[in-house]
């Protein structure tokens, strides 16, 4: 694997490394710096060199706080490039690095608020660009609800439907198990690091058989977290094209891990919830028209299908209706032909200007290209 | 532009050499310069008054890996010239994390400014760790040439270092150094290091009087370097290939009024770095070292060197003579040559140098099958010797196909593909740089030349100083070794013992053996003129000549009253085996007649015993023995001191095992081992 500089200085500051003991970026400050620096037609490797007073002037967007924090943190890693020692392990045992240039669309549902500035992969992330469902569901799920579940995700793999689940035990194992084991394919993001999972010989199996991949934006060899484990349950929801609900309880006082991830998933409208099984957060999803029964996966990956062909007989019907309008102008056919070349070639022509500017500008299309997925509504931070 | 840095160190006359500057520059200005220079060109010089230059910036301090532990005292020593403070990190001297912790820290808080590391120190991850805390400016890899497989010097642990350079952010001036890289090592260092600008310049040595020499046996090598040691003017090295060589070649010394004194690595921290300064001092005339000795120790006036050991490439004996005549004008360099043996035993090392694929394979395999796995384990469920395992797993861990966490090794991730095309042109390779050693010994050419020309120096030419240059000339040894020498270190040999040291535990149980032999007795080295007489003996006459029992009755003679006993009271007891059922009992019987003792054939072995040798570790060893060794008459030996024979010892499960038994059975029993010839190490 080879890194660019821009890579290089990313992980630098915004991985873990614990060893150093020092503190990284946080994702805020990192969209922070980048935004500024490429404003100003800088790029993040700048920040190898870069003096304390300099980076200071850079950080136009930073609040007064931000700029004192950043600048601290920078300062403290900039001699630190040694500490890389670990980048080179991690790649040297077969790991892969995603940075936010090479994530998929589907990864990029998350806001730039949530999305870390790379993941850590075990597996082939091209697993990544399949049809997928998401199954979540508490560890105490029922022995009819995991058996249901079996089921469904049985049937995911001959459907092509690729699971993505948090590697928990009870419905996430049951079901990425059961889709592994017909053949199929499975995308986990565990809530402690991938250095645990890939010492298992039956994980190494289905990593190597392309089946499995593996995704965490924890340091390889973290502990399980609790709090990682809340982060992690929207890397489950937003790629995902539905989100199968296997059971659930309701947050109380003690929070339930699947019930606020589905509520984000709610607030956020990420993906189309179904459910099954009879539990207490199940009924309420149900009750209030958050979710639907889940019935089959042709209801669910199909119904998206005719929507797209609706919308190509409406397109069509309305350049009829041009082209209608322009003979009753009194446009001949050659005239009509010219004209229709000649509008789309200039259309065409514009966006390619744009592709130019979006180019020079690559910085930002790498780094918060997911604005475009979010209809260019950037949030604030 | 750097000079006045330079004058503060050197004085207000000091000048550059061509090159350092232009280094300097470079690094100053965080590129990558590779430097090919000879020894005593001022490559220190370079990362010195750059780091000097560095710390005055306020930048984080220069980080050396160097390969060997007695470069980095001396180097350590020549920074205080700079006012530099240096400080090391090797197995050796700083052992536990807190020390090692604590180095790092003086360095993060101005203490420290030159850090010296070896290289194997990068595979620790505990020490991974701490570095990753370390400031760093200037990264320095010494003895460059090591990074490159096609470097004269292959060290797997410099095939991490070459990842890490792709990694290592630009904000880190990387220098590399070597005195001994061809145009092709060059390269492929150069494309390792990325953008990066080479400093070359002319490697022939001014001072080096070379003169190779054939003496076809260890006698005559013996005795010539007793005859021309106090010829050569001042103190120097002698290489000798193994531990027990460098120990035997200084008692030769002492014994002919010559201050020798053994260095190698059984040799402790202490006591090298007092061997060093006495060197230094030229209190002692003369150390007898294996390669451990060698990379850039800097005494200035080493006078002579002598290669009784057989370097594995021409570059490698430029890099070793390289030691001597940097501060004088003369300096003589011996390549003592000659012993098909000794030719034989070295390209089988050479094509023995990287494990089978099919074990490769099978460990591999077995490790993809489990989770993880202690290394107990795999010695036990695999038929692997357990040196050739631990190869194995070295390199799957340096090339990243298995990792491993405490004692334990789990595979990773990494596809596997086969190693062996790799592993064979590297044996190729050094096949053809050893050929070419050969040849060198042999030239008609002028040494010097031929060594340069080995190196791609464009700037080859005579000498005038070599043995072929000089021809008849040449008068600096006297190469002439009589009969009476050369019997007078026959008779040293025969009057040295090979001690056979008793094994204390059981490899199956990790428990201490019920009973332990007394230290024992080989006849020979195998690779000896009487080792290769009892290998002909054994396979081409099934029967030992009369040769090996008188000398072997001489030789136990000695020992067994130098031992407080009496040989006459002795029993002679012989190894069975069921191969040569004759070979052995007839030995022990004939001596047994020669030295006037009892003989008892009490012990016997079970049928179809797998051979010693297919038996590849000493877990299974230990365990086949145990299947088949029993004792077949009980005879009553309580109280009796017996003397087990055997033809060659390797592993000595054989005579670990039977002596337990005979221990178990007998009150009151001492047992010493004999054997004709120690083949451990010569497979």
């Amino acid at each position: 694997m080879q890194f660019t500089n821009n890579e290089i200085a990313t992980y630098l500051y915004c991985a873990q490394l614990t060893q150093t003991r020092t503190t990284p970026l946080t994702i805020l400050e990192w969209n922070v710096i980048v935004k500024s620096l490429s404003q100003q037609k800088l790029e993040p490797e700048v920040l190898l060199t870069i003096n304390s007073t300099e980076l200071s002037n850079t950080l136009i967007h930073a609040t007064n706080a931000q700029k004192t924090r950043i600048v601290e943190k920078i300062k403290a890693r900039q001699k630190l490039g040694l500490s890389m020692l670990e980048l080179e392990e991690i790649v040297h045992q077969g790991f892969g690095i995603m940075f936010r240039s090479k994530m998929p669309p589907r990864l990029k549902k998350l806001t730039h608020k949530h999305i870390p500035a790379f993941f850590y992969y075990a597996g082939d992330p091209s697993i990544l660009s399949h049809r997928a469902m998401g199954v979540v569901g508490a560890r105490s799920a029922t022995e009819t609800e995991l058996i249901q579940t079996t089921d469904i995700a049985n049937e995911a793999a001959s459907h092509g439907v690729v699971i993505i689940s948090g590697g928990a035990k009870g419905v996430d194992t049951t079901a990425v198990e059961a889709t592994l084991q017909n053949g199929g394919k499975a995308i986990v993001f565990p809530a402690d690091g991938l250095m645990k999972w890939v010492k298992k010989s039956n994980i190494r199996f289905y990593i190597s058989n392309g089946q499995l991949l593996l995704m965490s934006a924890q340091r390889l060899d973290a502990p399980f977290s609790g709090y990682y484990a809340m982060q992690r349950n929207k890397f489950i929801h937003a790629p995902s094209d539905a989100v199968l609900v296997a059971s659930s309880k309701i947050s109380t006082k003690k929070k339930s891990g699947t019930w606020e991830g589905v509520a984000e998933n709610i607030k956020y409208q990420w993906s189309p919830l179904y459910v099954i099984g009879n539990s207490e957060g199940v009924e309420q999803l149900k009750a209030h028209g958050n979710a639907e029964q889940f019935s089959s996966f042709d209801k669910i990956f199909t119904h998206t299908e005719p929507k797209r062909k609706r919308e190509r007989k409406e397109i069509d019907e309305r350049i009829v209706s041009l082209i209608k309008l322009a003979i009753a102008k009194g446009l001949d056919r050659e005239t009509l032909e010219e004209k229709f070349v000649d509008v789309s070639s200039k259309y065409f022509e514009n966006q390619k200007q744009n592709e130019q500017e979006t180019s020079q500008n690559l910085l930002v299309h790498e780094q918060l290209s997911m604005e475009e997925y979010m209809g260019g509504k950037v949030e604030e931070s | 532009m750097y000079i006045q840095s330079l004058q503060e160190v050197f004085g207000p006359e000091a000048t550059f050499r061509e090159g350092q500057n232009e280094a300097i520059k470079r690094l100053l200005h965080k590129k990558r310069v590779l430097v090919v220079q000879k020894t005593g060109w001022g490559k220190s010089l370079v990362y010195f008054l750059t780091t000097k230059i560095l710390r005055d910036k306020g930048e984080g301090v220069t980080l050396i890996i160097s390969p060997l532990l007695a470069l980095t005292r001396n180097q350590i020593d020549s920074t205080r010239k700079y006012g530099l403070v240096a400080d090391c990190i090797n197995s050796q001297i700083n052992k536990t994390l807190p020390e090692k912790k604590e180095v790092i820290e003086r360095c993060n808080h101005g203490e420290c400014d030159v850090l010296f590391v070896t290289p194997e120190q990068l595979q620790n991850d505990n020490f991974k760790d701490l570095l990753s805390q370390l400031r760093v400016g200037l990264f320095v890899v010494d003895e460059a040439h090591c990074i490159s497989d096609w470097g004269h010097d292959f060290r797997p642990d410099y095939r991490r270092i070459h990842q890490l350079l792709k990694i290592l952010p630009k904000n880190i001036a990387v220098l590399a150094t070597t005195a001994t890289a061809n145009e092709r090592v060059i390269e492929d260092v150069t494309k390792q290091l990325g953008d990066c600008e080479v400093i070359r310049g002319d490697l022939q040595r001014e001072s080096l009087y070379l003169h190779n020499l054939y003496l076809p046996n260890a006698e005559q090598k013996y005795a010539w370097i007793a005859k021309n040691i106090n010829r050569l003017q001042g103190s120097g090295i002698i290489y000798a290939t193994t531990i027990r060589e460098c120990e035997r070649l200084a008692i030769w010394l002492r014994q002919n009024a010559i201050d020798a004194r053994a260095y190698h690595g059984r040799i402790n921290e202490e006591d090298k770095i007092e061997l060093e300064n006495q060197l230094t001092n030229n209190q002692i005339k003369v150390l007898v070292s294996t390669i451990a000795l060698g990379m850039g120790y800097d005494k200035e006036d080493i006078s002579f060197v002598i290669h009784y050991y057989t370097p594995k490439s021409v570059v490698e004996h430029y890099q070793q003579i390289g030691r001597a005549g940097r501060g004088i004008d003369q300096a003589v360099c011996v390549l003592l040559y000659g012993g098909e043996d000794e030719n034989r035993i070295n390209k089988h090392f050479i094509y023995d140098s990287f494990p089978k694929q099919v074990q490769i394979d099978q460990v591999l395999n077995y490790l993809s099958q489990n989770d993880e796995v202690k290394i107990a384990t795999l010695e036990q469920v695999m038929n692997i010797k357990s040196k050739t395992l631990k190869q194995i797993l070295k390199l799957l861990l340096i090339d990243g196909f298995v990792g491993k966490n405490g004692s334990s090794y789990f595979r990773t991730l990494k596809h596997y593909y086969s190693q062996q095309k790799y592993y064979d042109s590297i044996i190729n390779l050094k096949v053809q740089e050893y050929n070419e050693l050969l040849e060198f010994q042999r030239t008609k050419d002028c040494q010097m030349a031929y060594l340069t020309k080995a190196l791609d120096d464009p700037n080859t030419r005579p000498c005038m100083k070599c043995s072929t240059c000089l021809g008849e000339a040449w008068d600096l040894t006297d190469d002439y070794v009589s009969h009476d020498e050369i019997n007078r270190v026959a008779k040293f040999f025969a009057e040295n013992y090979i001690i056979i040291e008793p094994r204390k535990k059981s490899m199956m149980t990790n428990k201490n053996l019920n009973f332990i032999y007394e230290e024992g007795l080989a006849l020979s080295f195998y690779h000896e003129q009487l080792g290769q007489e009892a290998r002909r003996c054994k396979y081409e006459m099934n029967q030992f000549s009369d040769l090996v029992v008188s000398a072997s009755a001489d030789k136990l003679r000695r020992f067994i009253r130098d031992k407080g006993l009496k040989i006459s009271e002795m029993i002679i007891i012989p190894i069975p085996s069921n191969r040569r059922p004759e070979l052995v009992p007839q030995f022990a019987k004939r001596l047994a007649n020669r030295l006037q003792c009892n003989y008892v054939n009490n012990l016997a072995k079970k049928p179809n015993e797998p051979e010693q040798k297919s038996l590849q570790n000493n877990s299974f060893q230990e365990q086949s023995i145990r299947k088949h060794l029993y004792i077949k008459d009980r005879v009553n030996l309580d109280n009796q001191n017996i003397l087990l024979v055997d033809d060659f010892v390797d592993s000595k499960w054989t005579f670990t095992v039977a002596a337990e038994l005979l221990g178990e059975m007998y009150n009151d029993i001492t047992i010493t081992p004999f054997a004709l010839s120690d083949t451990s190490g010569s497979d």
